[in-house]
């Protein structure tokens, strides 16, 4: 009912002069990197139509130059956090954020390495691979510096909808086409559920003003931490975030999706997927985070979806053979292992390391995927949605430099001490030994142990030759399996990152203690 | 009349398409349920956005419609292709992707 005296929506009618102060805030230097890659994204689309076709490959090396200087650009600005408050507080600038644009360029750059070497030898448009990756890539900067929901559900829909155009790219592959559908499926019902969930805070928060920011929503939870609807979606925000991050049971979508799409997709999906459920988390559950005060609320929630990812991704992940199956599920574990960080985080003890933690476990994950990914890319099989463990038989005789890499990367997901996984690993099991979850412990314990056995399968398949393999029934030798050589770009890449691998595991603990944003 | 009517109606519409797309096996209803999903929310952001006397919620209404219309235009190109392979858009036709 409308109170008396007050006219339709009049109570909120905007003046002149508090537009003109909203107005103000549109600080648009703060957005220099997203808007840069969505301008590199949109030239490379327009030229792509104008050039002619010798042109092409100028074109995206042109485009890749351009990211790289805005890596640069990012890298040596001084620009830091800023208390100031940016377009009427929708967008925030923090150190943490900040950290995101860089994660994500470098992320995006070795996506550029993984897509150069999976379009050799294949008939399919190039150009645009590049444009939807730039404009993806902006919607997770973005979405690391939203601080309104309205914001939020913008940036996260243009990932969302530019990873189904990514998904689909071979557009003459069934395989590709269905795991897209399957994506955009299960991926159209979690966008309704996350919908669901911002519309029932804003049904619960309402009246105030700017009630879709996050800080009123904070305040709001901080004085009714009993509120049903915002709980009820409070919970639908954490299904939707658990989807994103591939965590039991919204894991369902990402055996099938990652198998299907071209191998530079799924490296994305899995390491910027991920990460961007990370963000989201921080954002929900960091010490300012939304959703703070309902941490308790919460909490045996994202215990129970941490244990049952961690337990069912490692067991499911020991009977695939596909890689690109197993890589999913390995990474459905290593959500699960990242969720420890969260919890401890949630519980929010004296531990003020554990983000500068979850941020290493998430810089090893990248490297060490992209490590992996760059061996699978380089190798390029002709099925791209069948790159068995057994195809990589024997690989060590022929190519010993990739076997070298493949083992380099793969230890490093497993977790074996020398390398950067470990450290990672290992700074998670000291937090949940500290915060007294023993259980949580015991089972992230056991995963580490499961994981190796299927991860050191491959490195087996790759150093050992089977001599029943290579024959057929009667006893004739087949043809040798031949494996295509890493070009001396790819090589400088992959040592560079081997040895990015094994430096930070040795001295990591600098790391932890400067990426402690909190 | 009540926001609970609305509120009745608008999780009515989010679990018809939600079951819609769970037991429908028509890519193309499918994707029907999916904006049915979308259009119960947006009706329930309005009706919050009349109980409370503002205007966050209907506007945020505008932003979800184009990202609905976005999703599934992309849909559609993914649904005609397939069927360009297929004949069919019958879901169950889709199962090559296996260990």
């Amino acid at each position: 009912m409308p109170e008396e005296g007050i006219t339709k929506f009049g109570k909120y009618a905007m003046d002149y002069s508090s537009l003109v102060s909203i107005s103000d805030t549109h600080n648009w230097i703060a957005l220099i990197p997203e808007i840069s890659l969505c301008l590199i994204g949109l030239f490379l689309l327009l030229a792509d139509v104008l050039i002619p076709p010798g042109g092409k490959p100028w074109l995206i090396r042109f485009g890749v130059g351009l990211n790289i200087l805005l890596l640069g650009y990012l890298l040596f600005s001084k620009e830091s956090a800023s208390a100031e408050v940016l377009f009427g507080g929708m967008i925030d600038v923090t150190s943490l954020s900040q950290w995101f644009r860089g994660f994500f360029l470098i992320t995006q750059l070795g996506i550029f390495w993984l897509a150069g070497n999976y379009f050799k030898n294949r008939a399919l448009v190039r150009t645009e691979f590049y444009a939807v990756v730039n404009i993806v890539t902006a919607g997770m900067m973005l979405l690391a510096h939203s601080s309104s929901f309205v914001v939020l559900f913008v940036a996260l829909e243009t990932v969302t909808i530019g990873l189904y155009v990514l998904v689909a790219y071979d557009r003459n592959s069934e395989f590709s086409l269905e795991s897209a559908l399957k994506y955009l499926v299960l991926g159209g019902t979690n966008t309704a559920i996350l919908l669901m969930g911002i519309a029932l805070i804003y049904g619960a928060v309402g009246s105030v003003n700017d009630p879709l920011s996050f800080e009123s929503v904070r305040a709001f939870l901080a004085e009714n931490p009993d509120n049903l609807l915002a709980k009820m979606g409070t919970l639908a925000l954490f299904a939707s975030v658990a989807f994103k991050v591939g965590l039991v049971p919204f894991h369902i979508w990402i055996p099938d999706v990652y198998q299907g799409a071209p191998t530079p997709t799924t490296a994305l999906l899995s390491i910027a997927s991920k990460t961007v459920g990370f963000v989201l988390l921080f954002l929900f559950f960091g010490e300012s985070g939304v959703f703070q005060p309902l941490a308790s609320f919460l909490f045996p929630f994202v215990l129970w979806v941490t244990l049952i990812s961690l337990i069912y991704g490692n067991v499911t992940a020991l009977g695939y053979t596909n890689l690109k199956r197993l890589l999913g599920m390995s990474g459905v574990s290593h959500g699960g292992f990242l969720m420890i960080g969260v919890l401890v985080y949630m519980k929010m003890g004296e531990l003020n390391w554990i983000s500068g933690a979850i941020l290493f476990y998430l810089m090893a994950y990248m490297i060490a995927s992209l490590v992996v990914f760059g061996v699978m890319s380089i190798l390029n099989f002709e099925k791209d949605e069948d790159q068995d463990l057994y195809d990589y038989n024997g690989l060590s005789e022929k190519r010993p430099f990739l076997a070298g890499a493949l083992t380099i990367g793969v230890g490093s997901l497993a977790g074996i001490p020398p390398l950067v996984g470990f450290m990672a690993k290992f700074a998670f099991l000291v937090a949940a030994f500290q915060s007294k979850m023993y259980l949580l412990l015991g089972v992230a314990l056991f995963a580490v142990v499961v994981s190796i056995f299927y991860y050191f399968k491959w490195i087996r398949e790759a150093f050992y030759k089977d001599p029943i393999r290579g024959l057929s029934l009667d006893g004739e030798t087949q043809e040798e399996p031949s494996f295509k050589g890493a070009s001396y770009s790819d090589i400088g890449i992959l040592i560079f990152l081997g040895i990015l691998t094994i430096l930070l595991g040795v001295f990591p603990m600098n790391l932890l203690s400067v990426w402690n944003f909190s | 009349m009540l926001i609970s009517h609305f509120l009745i109606v608008a999780g009515l519409l989010f679990a018809i398409g939600f079951f819609g797309v769970m037991l429908r096996t028509n890519a193309l209803v499918m994707l029907m349920s999916l904006e049915l999903m979308l259009n119960g929310v947006n009706l329930m952001l309005v009706a919050f956005s009349r109980q409370h006397l503002n205007m966050d919620g209907a506007l945020f209404v505008f932003f979800s419609i184009t990202v609905a219309a976005a999703e599934v235009a992309v849909g559609l190109a993914i649904v005609v292709a397939l069927f360009r392979k297929k004949q069919t858009v019958d879901v169950n036709a889709f199962k090559t992707l296996n260990n």
